[in-house]
């Protein structure tokens, strides 16, 4: 039994390696989604000044700030100006790849090569790689998530109380990441009792057998579990007050909930109740593109049917199996249910997929009656999950921002790194340098830009418009700024009529880019900058092979 | 027989792994906690360590030392900017970032009367001037960030204020100002009415607002309706010569569609009727198979939603490697960072009626067209470019 087991942390190392390299290249290709600058914006805050203050309107739970305390660190950067996209997104990669180590606590309960499988399709998974290379909170929920319920497997089998602590540990982190972890926590309940009921149900009229070992009979102590959610509160209230520096924040992370209830319903991010399945199973966004994670989804229907069937196989535990199983159908239902969705909600419930389509996929080679037939039925999955592999590789590193992967939603478009390096350049040729005076008026929602001018020191930022929710309305204006004048000036195109009647002074008006697709910025910038800038830019006249130049 | 020893085995075997799993998750979670602990704690003692020391002067106004030095110029700044760092957390509420350079060394500018301060890397950060009681005076812009309320930050800078004794360096009498023959002069204060030196109004702008997941746009057609073109007049008997023309390309492997849909005469805009080319700088080239002479060239990239494509340069040659007899007709490349030179025309919104660019009867054979990605994305699309012409008589 112990070369098994060796064998097997062997595979799931190997296979977290390959998750890691999956995961690392390019973290800071793809530029910042308005989320992720917003996210950065806010570790940057703490990495600056030490202070945290939890939002309960918006932005999520505090652990991904503190955690990424330690990578700013260790980045090196002395200010948040200094950091770059791959100080903030190697944490979601980090946790992206703990779930797969978090498989070898679940080799027993899974089955070692189901978890190997799961391991895999986790490490390859698009969905998978593309939001574990997103800084958001996500991956962190998903991670915290299946912590808690391995650790609380363990300890109903073991009745150890390290696993009890263990378990509230990652459920007050779990807590203290997004607040949809009630979504997740309410699935794990519904499937609880389910788990119970079927087993009692179903069990009850087929002939006994052993499918894992028993609970142990001490889980049940009332001081295990009185600790368990000691660890839970004291974790979240440790994070949620700012390590008791801001105890409002426990408050707020009461009140959070009724916001986040309203924006629940809300009309902003609405779409159907088959947005996820569609997304996951067939989207087909234009000619020539369809893109599919259903073997996942298939094989976890695979996995579900033998697990309430007792048709996994031995080497697994039938209740982790079956609540698994409940568990990611409940946390499904309650995300198609709710009107507000975005895709990365999905890595909730695509994670239990994933753990069921390992069982699935070695439940599919077991039930085939010849050698022959296995191996044909295992080469057809190795050639579906190669499929998979290279779908993962298309969005992640080059449509990693093209509208046509189902995972870019509300992102920015390339096009404002072209935006950064004409600011840099600008500053090059300004004799003020990142001092020259910028200011940006905007109808739109402006991130990522922040990110990108956080190294330019005098940034003004006019947020035109009139937002419903009186509370968000300070600092937002009616209208353009009677002194709009600056070295450059950053506008949104249907401001310019308005714009151009306020400016005094004379601008190149050429550059047009893009923030988002449908949101385009104009880039006035001062003519005597402009000219300086065009002397640095002008250079000899381009060779005749490059196409002649100015007539 | 053998099934109670494997049982009891497999039990010995999982309580065993159990307790590894235990002692490897303990271990862990002490260190992901402690090192969480450690870096929250740590990044928050130092501002309360700094208020218990004596109470200083705010460090975001004056630094002012006495008047006689007692140490030379560089030991005293240096000591005001460590005075600076240590005193920066007493201002409630704002994170004042420190100061990380050092003065190495100082020069005294006799022309303008000020000392400069120059980093260990030689570049000069921090200037002081003589003011009306003889002294020097510094100012630096120090960056703080500031937590408003918790829905709101905000960020900026303070002035930190270094000063230097009269005595330090001598005056000299400046000599009359030459005329600054400096390419970028930024804008030197002039005296103001009653003669007293003017400085840069220091105006606080605007934060950014935080704000939540904006909404998703997806592709649409352009609902606006551009107004109408004035007619392009133009000799009589021209016909689009490119249309059917063979077409090649800087990318031979495009992303979607092929080359021929940019002479095939589909100008609909909808999928599978435009050619979708690499990231980056690419060209499209029509092949007129004869010389022609060309009055007008129109270009559709991708309108099926609101898109500016960059750096589009059209250009006219009798080859087809572009060497000879090249003539550029159209450049909005307004940075030049497509390489082809600095054009003059502006960017624009790509929409229905397509780019109507005057070829003023250049007489060439081949047409090539450029982009550099678009507003949107990286990539270059082309759903059509025709050429009018006539055969040269």
């Amino acid at each position: 039994m112990k070369r098994p087991a060796v064998v097997f942390g062997l595979c799931i190392v190997a296979v977290a390696v390959g998750a890691f390299a999956i995961r690392l290249p390019r973290l800071d290709q793809r530029p910042m989604h308005p989320d992720e600058a917003n996210e950065a914006a806010r570790a940057g805050i703490l990495f600056d000044t030490g202070q945290y203050h939890y939002d309960p309107k918006d932005h999520h739970g505090p652990s991904l700030y503190y955690l990424t305390l330690p990578s700013l660190a260790v980045g090196g950067a002395a200010r948040f100006a200094d950091t770059t996209e791959s100080d903030y997104r190697i944490v979601p990669v980090l946790f992206g790849v703990g779930l797969v180590f978090l498989l070898v606590l679940a080799g027993d309960g899974l089955g070692r090569p189901a978890a190997v499988v799961a391991g895999v399709l986790t490490a390859i998974s698009p969905a998978m790689v593309f939001y574990s290379r997103y800084y958001i909170q996500e991956t962190l929920l998903v991670f915290f998530t299946l912590a808690t319920i391995v650790s609380a497997w363990r300890y109903v089998r073991s009745g150890g109380t390290g696993w009890a602590v263990a378990a509230g540990l990652a459920f007050g982190l779990m807590a203290a990441t997004k607040e949809t972890w009630v979504l997740a926590a309410a699935a794990m309940i519904v499937a609880a009792v389910l788990t119970v009921l079927w087993g009692r149900w179903r069990d009850a009229c087929l002939p006994d057998r052993q499918d894992g070992p028993a609970p142990a009979r001490t889980w049940f102590g009332p001081w295990r579990l009185v600790l368990a959610v000691v660890a839970a509160a004291a974790v979240a209230a440790a994070l949620y007050s700012s390590f008791g520096t801001n105890p409002a924040g426990l408050r707020d992370a009461v009140r959070a909930y009724g916001s986040y209830a309203e924006k629940a319903g809300g009309e902003l991010h609405r779409h159907p109740w088959y947005f996820y399945l569609a997304m996951l199973i067939w989207d087909h966004p234009a000619r020539g593109f369809v893109w599919s994670e259903g073997l996942i989804v298939g094989l976890a229907v695979v996995g579900l049917v033998a697990a309430l069937m007792r048709k996994s196989g031995k080497g697994s535990d039938l209740a982790l199996l079956r609540f698994l199983g409940f568990y990611t159908v409940a946390l499904t239902a309650l995300y198609a249910a709710i009107p507000y969705k975005t895709p990365w909600c999905t890595l909730g419930f695509l994670d239990g997929m994933i753990l069921m389509a390992g069982v699935g996929a070695v439940s599919l080679v077991r039930w085939m009656p010849t050698a022959w037939a296995k191996v044909a039925v295992g080469l057809v999955l190795v050639a579906l999950a190669a499929h998979l592999g290279w779908e993962s590789y298309r969005l992640n590193f080059r449509l990693y921002a093209d509208q046509r992967n189902p995972y870019v939603y509300a992102h920015a478009s390339t096009d404002v790194l072209n935006l950064a390096r004409h600011m840099d350049r600008l500053a090059q040729a300004s004799p003020s340098g990142r001092d020259l005076l910028v200011k940006v008026i905007s109808s739109e929602n402006p991130w990522p830009l922040p990110w990108y001018l956080r190294k330019f020191d005098r940034v003004g930022w006019w947020r035109i418009g009139a937002p419903d929710d009186a509370d968000l309305a300070a600092g937002w204006y009616k209208s353009v700024p009677d002194d709009a004048d600056a070295d450059v000036v950053i506008a949104t195109t249907d401001l310019k009529e308005d714009l151009d009647k306020r400016l005094r002074g004379s601008y190149n008006k050429q550059g047009i880019y893009g923030l988002r697709p449908g949101v385009l910025l104009m880039v006035y910038v001062d003519e005597r900058l402009w000219d300086t800038f065009l002397l640095q830019q002008a250079g000899p006249r381009p060779a005749p092979e490059a196409g002649g130049g100015l007539p | 027989m053998h099934t109670r020893p494997r049982a009891a085995s497999r039990a010995g075997d999982v309580a065993m792994v159990d307790r590894s799993f235990l002692a490897i998750a303990i271990v862990v979670t002490v260190i992901v906690v402690g090192l969480t602990f450690f870096a929250a704690v740590a990044i928050q003692v130092t501002p309360q360590a700094s208020a218990k020391e004596e109470a200083a002067p705010d460090p975001a106004a004056k630094n002012t030392p006495a008047d006689a030095v007692k140490a030379d110029p560089v030991t005293e700044l240096n000591s005001q900017i460590e005075r600076f760092n240590a005193n920066r957390s007493l201002i409630p509420d704002k994170g004042i970032s420190p100061i990380e350079q050092r003065v190495s060394r100082v020069e005294y500018e006799k022309e303008k009367d000020e000392v400069r301060c120059y980093d260990a890397r030689g570049a000069v950060f921090l200037t002081l001037q003589r003011q009306p009681d003889g002294r020097f005076k510094g100012i630096l812009q120090v960056k703080y960030h500031e937590l408003v309320n918790p829905e709101r930050h905000s960020w900026g800078t303070v002035q930190a204020e270094f000063w230097l004794p009269g005595g330090s360096f001598p005056k000299v009498p400046s000599p009359a100002a030459a005329p600054s023959v400096a390419p970028t002069p930024p804008p030197s204060p002039a005296p103001g009415a009653g003669g007293e030196k003017l400085v840069p109004l220091a105006i606080q702008l605007p934060k950014p607002l935080f704000e939540g997941t904006p909404k998703n746009i997806k592709a649409a057609p352009t609902l606006e309706k551009p107004s109408a073109r004035p007619p392009f007049m133009v000799p009589e008997g021209l016909t689009n010569l490119a249309l059917g023309k063979p077409v090649t390309s800087s990318d031979s492997e495009p992303i979607i569609g092929d080359l021929a849909m940019v002479t095939d005469g589909d100008k609909s805009g909808s999928d599978g009727s435009f050619v979708e080319l690499g990231p980056g700088k690419q060209h499209v080239q029509i092949d007129l198979q004869q010389p022609a002479l060309i009055y007008a060239i129109v270009v559709w990239h991708y309108h099926g939603e609101g898109r500016v494509y960059h750096d589009v340069v059209v250009q006219a040659a009798d080859d087809a490697d572009f060497v000879q007899g090249v003539r550029t007709l159209y450049n909005n490349d307004f940075d030049n960072s497509s390489g082809l030179g600095i054009g003059k025309e502006l960017e624009y919104m790509d929409d229905y009626r397509g780019r109507l660019i005057d070829a003023k009867g250049v007489k060439a054979r081949y047409v090539r067209v450029y982009s550099n990605g678009n507003t949107s994305n990286d990539q270059n699309h082309y759903v059509e470019v025709e050429v009018y012409g006539k055969a040269p008589k």
